[in-house]
């Protein structure tokens, strides 16, 4: 049998899901826990895969599946990866491995269904960066959510019930727009003679009229936006963030948060270029309010978790004004950057676990003076900070550098704004470092602690190689972003060579609109 | 003098029939408690048999009694859900009526609800609807209060009948308007009638609308919705399963045949009544469901929600809604029926009563049982991967090609509200403990956990895969 001739990604997806179905079958605390790690470490190894056959000089689809999947409809089973997601699904695999290892005999209560939980959820996100037919897209992209609401809602913290709910709410009231849109847009694809279809590669050789593209782009947008989370819809954020368990902040910060941006590139670009050009303005304003509401939230925190919640509400604020900024080094900043900040918010959320795990609380008046009785946990906790500030030869600084530089090609006040991250980031995150781990111990008792222990170690160690490797050789992984990026690029600045007509004939007495599409493109 | 004998065919009746055989042989049986397995069997035999009939009639178009009675595909279909809706409904009865008497008279009564439904499905005679529906609400009279002590039955039972009367006296006004306006009592001629209405137009509005308040108050649809919340919580669960889902199916089949009738006509009456429906459905539904307490009448709010999705379906008669409506109504039975399933489950395993905290811990104590709950309160919000999920994807999808892309978004809104009520039923199952000590009675529950696993697969399945179903429902309203 052919090698090649493997449903690569199918197999990737699927991994994961069978890995949950063996644990269904498994009673002992061991064999679930040896399970899920082994499944997660396969499907890691399989997600690095692409990575070696990729083609970085090919523009489209790579790895690409197609299976019809509802024939009346139109939809489809079609899978595909491109530059921007080559690196998001090491990403996602890696951060399950971490996940899995993190929560080793840390689970007190229903580990099965812990497991399990965090195995869906890994073929969620997976099948999410990996699908091409938009109705597949959002089966995914909704799935996801129900694990992740269970693993904040059963094993978080005090207020857990509140905060799981409050994420679900709003990551659907924002996703329900973005069905509409989708059945709108696979609409208009059909009245356009283009085929009853669900996909996106047939999706973008519509060329929709601006101001349909408004609407259509608005309702994607806002469910990417309440994703990332962008400035005003940001403030499910620290309360899911606080009360979910230390694996799950991990991955929601690590891969949940860069699914807004990843559908920003992949739907909003292509297929509403001109609505893109058009708010660009706005959605910049947004993300820099981000940047720096965030940064001076995270500042006032007292809590180490929120804390780096808003951090990242800052980060993701300066990624989208990198792909905003509608030029190649700002676009190719934001996909890398989206691969660092998830390294390194997600290395940051289990430091400041192991943390919580030894001192009991996450106070930062309760801390102090733990550089000396934690040496291994304060080198590994700087290095993942210096990388999470940006500090050159790490892998933070790369993608920071490139937002930059692509902020600056935009508007120089945008680019002097957005820069202010720099010394924001590194002021709220040495300054809580330094009463951390230095200074004198605030806490009331001295409890005996232990440093890292050899699990963490294991845990910690490949997060910091890959910061120092992206950090040092930047290039693999860009060269790799840059046929994607252009491609991007591209599809906002070509003008359609002629509009689908898309005229309403409004049956006023019946009051409702229909829309009479009287000819096609071209 | 002419007489010719009418084209009886007696074949076209023959599921009727048998349902009806069974029944009354249920009701020699003798009743005590060692026989009730077979009382059991012998109901489950005859929705066997009537089931298995199904194949034989399909592509057949079986008529009989003067076409009267048109077997068509369309109909076998609804059959099919009704009868899967029945058999779950006796399935849930004998575990749920484990230590009560007369099971022979209830089992029978189900049976003859069932062979009424059946008719509703397969006419397009008016008047044989208005018979296959009394048939069906005189039975359910009975079942509703079968708790002849308890006062909440009672009270129930005699909401259900007030009301219920009235709207069957609606309805056949309503048939009574339509015959004085166009001398006919085919649903077929709708269409014609309403292309010719003029000097009759009045006369033929106000029948039209009296016959969808008679259907509406079938389905539950506000604002003839009142009297589900109580009669749902009144009567014992295993009725109010099968309430809340079996006559939905019918009405909503002679719906549908009125809707296609007039699909091709100018009726402005019917849209409008249907928009006016379905908005205020959902969003009476699922605001009134937020507040509720008790599981059951949170379910019945929910089904009266779910009712709202439904009929957007019907507003696209043009895009295929025929099909999405389908589609809806035999994912309904599986989710509905499947929650329902559960909720008798405790009841008869733990006597509890259905205050929805009282399902606090059930992950601790039943992780199967949780679990299939919580498939099907996803299905129920319509999140994927689940048949729910799929089943309002493909309503909105005609709705918003229809134009009524509007009404889609109260649609979609009104979801988001709906995760409130379902998620918080999953947030107590997993998320609290229960909290005093919980008596398990004995008893054998296996066969009773294999059904509500199925139904939680097939749930699931119909989310996945639901390529074939989608293909058969296109087949059966393609060819009528």
């Amino acid at each position: 049998m052919n090698i090649s001739s493997l449903p690569l990604l199918s197999c990737i997806i699927v991994l994961p899901l069978i890995g949950s179905f063996i644990i269904m079958l498994c009673n002992e605390r061991k064999q679930i826990q040896s399970v899920a790690l082994v499944t997660s470490l396969v499907s890691f190894i399989s997600t690095l895969v692409p990575i070696l056959a990729f083609r970085p000089e090919l523009t489209g689809f790579q790895f690409e599946e197609y299976q019809s999947w509802i024939h009346n409809l139109g939809i489809s089973y079609h899978l595909g990866i491109d530059g921007l997601s080559l690196f998001l699904l090491p990403l996602t695999a890696f951060l399950t491995v971490t996940a899995v290892l993190v929560s080793w005999n840390r689970v007190a209560v229903k580990e099965k269904a812990y497991f399990i939980s965090f195995l869906i959820l890994e073929t969620g996100m997976l099948g999410t960066f990996v699908a091409i037919d938009t109705f597949l897209f959002y089966v995914f992209w909704e799935a996801m959510l129900i694990p992740m609401f269970l693993v904040i809602g059963i094993w978080g913290g005090e207020n857990r019930r509140y905060a799981s709910i409050k994420f679900l709410i709003y990551t659907m009231a924002g996703s329900v727009f973005m069905l509409a849109a989708i059945i709108v847009m696979a609409f208009l694809n059909q009245k356009t003679g283009n085929g009853l279809s669900f996909d996106i590669t047939r999706w973008m050789e519509l060329a929709i009229p601006a101001h349909i593209q408004m609407w259509l782009f608005a309702a994607f947008f806002i469910a990417f936006a309440v994703k990332v989370p962008v400035f005003p819809f940001h403030t499910w954020l620290p309360d899911a963030h606080v009360e979910a368990p230390t694996a799950g902040s991990v991955i929601l910060a690590g891969v949940l948060l860069k699914m807004g941006v990843y559908g920003m590139l992949r739907f909003c670009f292509p297929l509403f270029p001109e609505a893109v050009r058009f708010f660009t303005p706005y959605i910049m304003a947004l993300g820099l309010a981000g940047v720096i509401y965030g940064a001076f939230l995270a500042f006032a925190q007292k809590d180490l978790k929120k804390l780096i919640a808003y951090s990242s509400i800052s980060h993701m604020g300066l990624i989208i004004v990198g792909i905003f900024a509608l030029n190649s080094s700002g676009i190719k900043g934001g996909i890398i950057q989206m691969v660092n900040h998830g390294l390194s918010t997600g290395a940051l959320f289990i430091l400041v676990g192991a943390l919580y795990e030894r001192k009991g609380t996450r106070d930062l008046d309760k801390m102090g003076g733990l550089a000396g009785r934690l040496p291994v946990l304060a080198t590994f906790f700087m290095m993942v900070l210096l990388s999470s500030i940006g500090l050159p030869g790490l892998n933070g600084f790369v993608g920071e550098f490139l937002i930059l530089l692509g902020a600056c090609k935009f508007s120089l006040w945008v680019g002097v704004l957005a820069a202010t991250t720099v010394i924001l980031a590194a002021v709220y995150m040495l300054w809580m470092y330094q009463r951390v781990m230095f200074e004198t111990d605030r806490s009331p008792e001295g409890r005996p602690l232990s440093d890292f222990s050899m699990r963490e170690k294991i845990i910690m160690t490949p997060v910091v190689i890959l910061i120092l490797l992206i950090g040092v050789y930047p290039s693999f992984f860009l060269n790799r972003i840059d046929t994607c990026a252009n491609t991007f690029l591209a599809g906002i600045y070509t003008q359609p060579a002629k509009y689908v007509q898309v005229v309403a004939d409004n049956h006023s007495d019946r009051g409702d609109m229909r829309y009479g599409l009287h000819s096609t493109r071209r | 003098m002419d007489f010719t004998v009418p084209d009886v065919n007696i074949i076209c009746m023959l599921p009727e029939i048998l349902l009806l055989i069974f029944g009354t042989v249920l009701l020699f049986m003798e009743d005590s408690s060692e026989r009730r397995n077979c009382l059991s069997l012998a109901a489950v035999g005859g929705i066997l048999t009537a089931s298995l009939l199904i194949p034989f009639y399909w592509g057949k178009n079986c008529a009989g009694f003067d076409d009267i009675i048109v077997r068509d595909d369309l109909a076998l279909l609804f059959q099919a859900a009704l009868l899967i809706a029945v058999f779950l409904a006796i399935v849930f009865t004998h575990y749920y009526m484990r230590h009560r008497n007369n099971l022979g008279e209830y089992l029978a009564l189900i049976l003859t609800a069932t062979a009424g439904m059946n008719v509703m499905v397969m006419t397009h005679n008016l008047l044989v609807v208005f018979l296959g529906m009394e048939i069906l609400a005189l039975s359910l009279y009975i079942l509703v209060g079968y708790d002849k002590t308890s006062r909440e039955g009672i009270e129930a039972t005699v909401k259900y009948f007030l009301l219920g009367a009235f709207s069957s006296a609606v309805f056949l006004l309503g048939i009574a308007f339509y015959y004085g306006a166009t001398g006919r009592i085919d649903i077929a001629v709708f269409a014609p009638s309403f292309a010719i209405a003029n000097e009759t137009g009045s006369l033929l509005l106000t029948g039209t609308v009296l016959v969808l308040a008679g259907l509406g108050f079938k389905i539950a649809s506000v604002p003839f919705h009142m009297w589900a919340p109580d009669t749902y919580e009144g009567a014992p669960v295993s009725v109010a399963s099968l309430l809340s889902v079996a006559p939905k199916i019918a009405a909503f089949a002679v719906f549908l045949r009125i809707t296609l009738a007039v699909a091709d006509v100018h009726s402005d009456a019917v849209l409008i009544a249907i928009v006016f429906m379905s908005c205020a459905s959902m969003i009476v539904g699922n605001f009134a469901a937020l507040r509720q307490t008790h599981f059951i009448r949170m379910l019945a709010y929910s089904g009266i929600a779910q009712v709202g999705y439904m009929l957007i379906g019907l507003l696209g008669i043009h895009q295929g809604g025929g099909n999405t409506l389908v589609f809806y109504l035999i994912v309904y039975v599986f989710m509905n029926m499947g929650a329902f399933g559960v909720a008798i489950y405790l009841c008869a395993q733990e006597r509890q009563d259905l205050r929805i905290d009282a399902l606090s811990g059930l992950a601790s104590r039943h992780p199967g049982l949780a679990l299939a709950m919580v498939v099907f309160m996803i299905s129920l919000a319509g999140l994927p991967p689940t048949a729910g999920f799929f089943a309002k994807f493909y309503v909105f999808k005609t709705g918003i090609e229809a134009g009524y892309l509007w009404l889609v978004l109260v649609a979609l809104i009104m979801t988001v509200v709906s995760l409130f009520y379902y998620f918080r039923v999953i947030m107590v199952m997993y998320m609290r403990e229960a909290a005093g000590e919980i008596s398990i009675t004995s008893g054998n529950f296996a066969v009773f956990s294999v059904i509500i696993g199925m139904l939680a697969f097939i749930t699931l399945l119909l989310g996945i895969v639901p390529n074939s179903l989608v293909m058969v429902i296109a087949h059966a309203l393609n060819v009528l």
